[in-house]
């Protein structure tokens, strides 16, 4: 592993004003996200041994090699599926905490970029992905249909904002913002887009094999999507 | 299949300023990153990369091949950020110093804009060998430990300890899930690939959880009630680290401050 076309904003990509006010934008979200996971582990001890579960999973999953599209290396986010089984809330403080060890362990994403990349990747990723997947569901589409629209949009909707993240912090000189966003959207979404797809199909793969054959387990995990218990189409 | 967060990992726990306390480490190479970023200057980002890749192989005793290759991790992204700074498209080529013509379009470079790039990849690339300053010689231990004395909320420690345990047990149940795919003729075609994929996520779902299941069982039967408790490491502090760190800044702010004037 060597070229990563990841979609982390590297450590030092961020001029210090946007870092900062990117840390600032996804700090409601943290504290929120907090509050939530300690008042619910008082109340269930087993259930921070289950977050914890939660959060290795999607780390580990990051770091598996996903069947190349465009002959670069590329990984799964992982966003769709940990929105899907754990529900958006639980991802933002699991989300947060993948990112950082994916700086630490992998040095994928950095620490000045970290709330840039947890507010793309742990809380607008994950929102629209279960968003879609619900809204899909309530629609009445087949559980295949939501889960990859589901997937592919979130991990579409991670690249759209990290690429005006980018944007905003490297404004063009001919164009300003609009013009930038364009360049960096073409640019990333060469390989970002099929990333996307492959993603979703994937996601969509892995809920099947685990409606078919692990339907305890996935029901056990609804512990953590306080409400939202996942839909099965039979 | 994940060799890298066994190597960063190892390194750490191998290095030679593994002892040397945390905080100190963390203050150097945070300290020097957030100055690399708010001078934003070519020079300051050249001399803080040579220093710490310096540090980095010679005194925490990285192998320069190996460090190389960290280098090429964020290089992808690099490149690729740097050459949307670098190219801007116009209707017009006066906007521009070097232009191509393509179709209606304008694809073209400007001295500021190549000004802005070479800038952009030397911050860059200075701020990511200060993370791996810190990350080559850290334990994820000894961070953790650091945060909680900084009074990060104790759900996100416990959760931070919990995750990266079950971090190393996971890969090696994806590794052994990959091995035996592999001698079943897996992975074969772009097809067979997502296939043999999907299939090592879901059973890993499933074989980890009964993992982190069983281990909660353990803990339970131990008297487990919601809280994790951890001996405090204790390291020793030495005055001559700070010292260092905070003359180099001090060095690096006059040289910045004498090549404006």
């Amino acid at each position: 592993m060597s070229f990563v076309f990841g979609m982390h904003i590297m450590e030092g990509f961020l001029p210090m004003k946007w870092a900062a006010l990117w840390s600032i934008a996804a700090l409601p979200f943290i504290i929120a996200g907090c509050r939530q996971i300690a008042g619910v582990v008082r109340e269930e001890p087993k259930l921070l041994a289950l977050l914890a579960f939660a959060g290795a999973f999607v780390f580990v999953l990051s770091s598996l090699k996903m069947p190349s599209v465009t002959g670069s290396c590329s990984h799964p986010t992982g966003v769709g599926l940990g929105a899907i089984l754990f529900g958006p809330g639980a991802m933002v403080i699991l989300g947060m905490i993948v990112l950082l060890f994916q700086a630490l362990l992998l040095a994928h994403g950095g620490i000045t970029t970290l709330g840039a990349n947890v507010f793309s990747m742990a809380i607008v990723g994950p929102f629209v992905a279960y968003g879609v997947y619900r809204l899909m569901s309530k629609l009445g589409a087949p559980q295949g249909l939501s889960v990859f629209s589901g997937a592919a949009l979130g991990s579409l909707i991670t690249y759209l904002v990290t690429a005006a993240q980018l944007a905003l912090a490297h404004p063009a000189e001919v164009g300003g913002f609009y013009a930038s966003l364009v360049k960096f959207a073409a640019i990333f979404g060469v390989t970002q887009i099929p990333i996307s797809i492959a993603e979703g199909l994937l996601t969509v793969m892995v809920m099947n094999l685990l409606m078919a054959y692990s339907r305890d387990e996935i029901e056990s995990l609804s512990l953590l999507r306080n409400g939202g218990s996942i839909h099965v189409n039979n | 299949m994940s060799p890298n967060v066994i190597r960063i990992d190892h390194y750490a726990y191998m290095s030679p300023l593994r002892n040397v306390h945390p905080g100190e480490k963390i203050f150097f190479s945070l300290s020097t990153m957030l100055l690399v970023l708010a001078m934003d200057s070519i020079l300051i980002s050249g001399i803080v990369l040579g220093v710490m890749s310096l540090i980095i192989v010679w005194r925490a005793g990285v192998k320069c091949g190996y460090f190389l290759k960290l280098l090429a991790i964020p290089l992808g992204f690099l490149l690729l950020g740097c050459l949307a700074v670098l190219f801007s498209v116009s209707s017009e080529g006066a906007d521009y110093d070097y232009f191509i013509k393509v179709g209606a379009v304008f694809i073209g470079v400007s001295v500021d804009s190549f000004w802005n790039a070479v800038q952009l990849f030397t911050r860059s690339l200075a701020a990511v060998v200060c993370l791996y300053m810190l990350i080559l010689t850290t334990p994820i231990n000894h961070i953790i430990c650091i945060l909680q004395r900084l009074g990060v909320p104790a759900i996100i420690i416990n959760l931070m300890v919990l995750i990266y345990n079950n971090i190393f047990l996971f890969v090696r149940s994806a590794d052994e899930i990959y091995i035996a795919q592999v001698s079943r003729y897996g992975y074969h075609g772009w097809v067979g690939q997502i296939r043999s994929l999907s299939l090592l996520c879901s059973n890993l779902l499933v074989k980890s959880l009964k993992a982190s299941n069983d281990a909660f069982n353990g803990m339970i039967s131990r008297g487990f009630d919601g809280e994790l408790k951890f001996v405090d490491e204790v390291f020793e502090t030495k005055a001559g680290n700070i010292a260092a760190t905070v003359i180099l800044n001090c060095l690096l702010i006059t040289i910045y401050l004498s090549g404006r004037v």
